[in-house]
């Protein structure tokens, strides 16, 4: 072999290596912070789709809200037992929440069926409490019952005692309704950062909160009752999911505190 | 000649590519450095999702607003939250062309901070500019300002931004694209608002109050945590597994055989936890802040109303205090307390307290009055302690008690004395209890 073949073979080869050499050097400069959190999270997903969990699009943007001093009201079954077109209903109170059954169904006409209408109408009719202040909840509701719930700074209440719960029989119409209603709220801290709907089911993966074989309907902010203080009750931002299982259809509610990611037991 | 070049092209060629490659074959050599030093110039790029806790951590907790005639109110308990409603808008706002104004000039300091309605954001002590880039999503070099103690926000849409940094008192003035004031000028409103006056005290800016001021106290749950499964945490050792330790008096110490151990003081509630590394490492100015976040999330002590407090670069040591409404909290024992320290030595030391403020509660007893800054400095004068007063602010002391589960925080002014920060009656006269 001669001197010059020999110098192109050694040219040839060190260009191979600048370009390898290159390469390393630009895959290293990129930033590992970015690298290793997208990593993760993909590392995650991953995880959870061999576990055969099923999960809706969800968001990474931060939220925020309150802790919220709220009261029961104490009124409801009075103003509930004053309304004339009830005077045969069974009317009880348990833990704050009047549940109505009327005496026969309420028949509403066509115009009224509309889930969305039914609370304002029946309160048009006398025959509930401020019906026309609380929300519908399509996802919490099924056929037979309708499910609404009062907002509390700009979010829903997502617990028994700021909903209303109205039952339909099979031919629709209304056979009475469990109402939980707060009033009084009062900021205890000024406004607070939250975690985002990701962080929250990815807390609930880590923490086996999500079974095998489960799928997570939806993910939504709402107050939920964190603790009592005297009479009082203190309310938090709280990402609440409906979890079900694949085969058994069997569905259940989990909420995980959006300032602290803990999970909050409603018993 | 040109034959001979081209008889030689080949021996030319080789030699530049051997110099290109002994080149990067350094770069790539030294790159494990760059890893845990990314350059001091260029501040370490923002991720959406890393850093948003960060972002929590190391935020400014004092606002003051300067009115039309130059007049200054500390503001606190607004609904919105000005300190996170400034840095959702900040993140939206492009920081650019930093310039120098002002150095060495105290007064010209002061005057910057007085400017005519203008916002006043303050740490509790300096910042890196990497860490306000992560707070705040900007892309400022290190190269103009490297520490940021206030951020003063002109409220009159001049589209400009000064950074100030106590230690030399300098200004640096920044354009600002993008600026939208609506949403921060509302967050101002409601809340409470106290007359104040910056002054400066023994070569330190104080903010301080001409009046007497009343304030709310705050009630809160206290969390005491598992200290099995912190030293589990901390000791890195498998659940289930026990942990070998031993009772002296009232320390249970525990220990991993080689190189951490765990102190628990059952009589004070604290905890210090020492891992002895194998070789010492030095982070630099610009790492250091983002080194002892990640350091902290590791520990698994509650964070709850925890934030930076204040760092110390010749010790390398940081202190994250619980807060209540941007108001620091103090007690006789660290409680509300973590302090991280990267020794020179090569030991890193944490030490905190078992017991942490967690969900707000409402408040129980009424309003307390403090009196006039002026009033407390006339009496550390009188008792001869003044010229050693290295700094004031306005706090909430929480009072030990270990069986408690809750506890009503109460306001008091702390004064930094001889490098501690004592209440203000501790002072006055010996083995004085504060309010």
């Amino acid at each position: 072999m001669n001197f010059k073949r020999i110098q192109t073979i050694f040219i040839v080869a060190f260009v191979i290596l600048d370009l390898f050499l290159l390469a390393s050097y630009a895959w290293g400069s990129q930033p590992m912070v970015t690298n290793s959190h997208q990593n993760q999270q993909v590392a995650l997903r991953r995880q959870m789709r061999a576990d055969d969990i099923k999960l809706p699009l969800l968001s990474d943007q931060r939220q925020s809200g309150y802790y919220v001093l709220v009261t029961p009201d104490q009124n409801l079954v009075k103003q509930t037992q004053n309304l004339a077109p009830l005077k045969n209903a069974t009317i009880q109170e348990n833990e704050n929440l009047v549940t109505v059954t009327y005496d026969k169904p309420v028949v509403l006409n066509s115009k009224t069926t509309a889930p969305a209408k039914v609370a304002p109408e029946l309160t048009h009719q006398k025959r509930l409490v401020a019906g026309n202040h609380y929300l519908y909840h399509p996802d919490l509701s099924t056929s037979k019952t309708l499910v609404y719930s009062q907002e509390l700074q700009g979010r829903p209440l997502l617990d028994s005692a700021g909903e209303l719960r109205i039952f339909r029989n099979a031919s629709g119409a209304i056979t009475g309704y469990t109402q939980g209603r707060l009033s009084n709220s009062k900021l205890l801290r000024s406004r607070q950062p939250t975690i985002s709907q990701l962080e929250a089911v990815n807390w609930l993966y880590k923490n086996n909160q999500l079974a095998n074989n489960s799928k997570v309907r939806w993910v939504k902010l709402g107050y939920t009752k964190l603790q009592c203080s005297d009479d009082q009750l203190i309310y938090v931002p709280a990402w609440v999911a409906e979890v079900k299982n694949q085969t058994s259809g069997a569905g259940h509610l989990l909420r995980v505190n959006a300032f602290r990611e803990n999970l909050i037991k409603v018993p | 000649m040109s034959k001979k070049l081209r008889a030689n092209w080949r021996i030319g060629l080789l030699s530049v590519v051997l110099v290109i490659s002994v080149i990067l074959s350094g770069l790539v050599w030294v790159m494990p450095y760059r890893y845990e030093h990314p350059n001091e110039a260029t501040a370490p790029r923002v991720t959406s999702v890393a850093t948003m806790a960060q972002e929590n951590l190391y935020v400014p907790t004092m606002v003051v607003k300067t009115g039309p005639d130059r007049e200054q109110h500390l503001l606190f308990n607004q609904p919105q939250n000005v300190v996170l409603t400034a840095r959702e808008s900040l993140r939206k706002w492009t920081l650019q062309k930093g310039k120098q104004v002002s150095a060495d000039n105290p007064t010209a300091y002061r005057e910057y901070l007085r400017q005519s309605n203008a916002l006043v954001l303050s740490y509790p002590s300096a910042v890196a500019i990497a860490t306000f880039n992560t707070t705040f999503n900007q892309k400022l070099s290190a190269k103009d300002l490297t520490l940021v103690n206030r951020i003063v926000i002109p409220l009159t849409g001049q589209a400009r931004i000064y950074l100030l940094r106590d230690q030399g008192t300098v200004v640096y003035r920044y354009q600002v694209n993008a600026q939208r004031l609506t949403k921060l000028k509302a967050s101002l409103l409601g809340g409470r608002r106290l007359p104040v006056e910056y002054r400066w005290l023994n070569n330190q800016l104080v903010l301080t109050y001409p009046h007497a001021i009343t304030l709310p106290t705050y009630r809160a749950a206290i969390e005491q945590q598992n200290v099995d499964s912190l030293a589990q945490t901390l000791l890195n050792s498998a659940k289930g597994k026990r942990l070998a330790q031993r009772v002296e008096g009232n320390q249970r110490i525990y220990h991993n055989g080689s190189d951490k151990r765990l102190v628990y003081d059952q009589a004070q509630g604290t905890l210090t936890f020492e891992n002895y590394l194998s070789q010492p490492t030095r982070y630099s100015l610009q790492t250091v802040y983002a080194h002892f976040f990640r350091r902290l999330q590791q520990t698994g002590i509650i964070q709850d109303q925890l934030q930076f407090d204040t760092f110390d670069h010749a010790k390398q040591q940081i202190t994250y205090r619980t807060t209540v409404e941007g108001f620091p909290v103090y007690n006789e024992d660290n409680y509300g307390t973590v302090r991280l320290r990267e020794s020179e030595t090569g030991v890193e030391s944490l030490r905190f307290s078992c017991y942490s403020l967690t969900t707000p509660l409402p408040t129980k007893q009424s309003a307390l009055t403090l009196p006039a800054t002026a009033v407390v400095f006339n009496g550390l004068q009188a008792v001869g302690k003044l010229k050693d007063v290295q700094g004031l602010r306005l706090g909430y002391w929480w009072h030990s008690d270990p069986t408690a589960k809750e506890v009503t925080v109460r306001p008091t002014y702390l004064v930094k004395y001889k490098g501690e920060w004592v209440p203000y009656q501790t002072l006055m006269h010996e083995g004085g209890q504060p309010a």
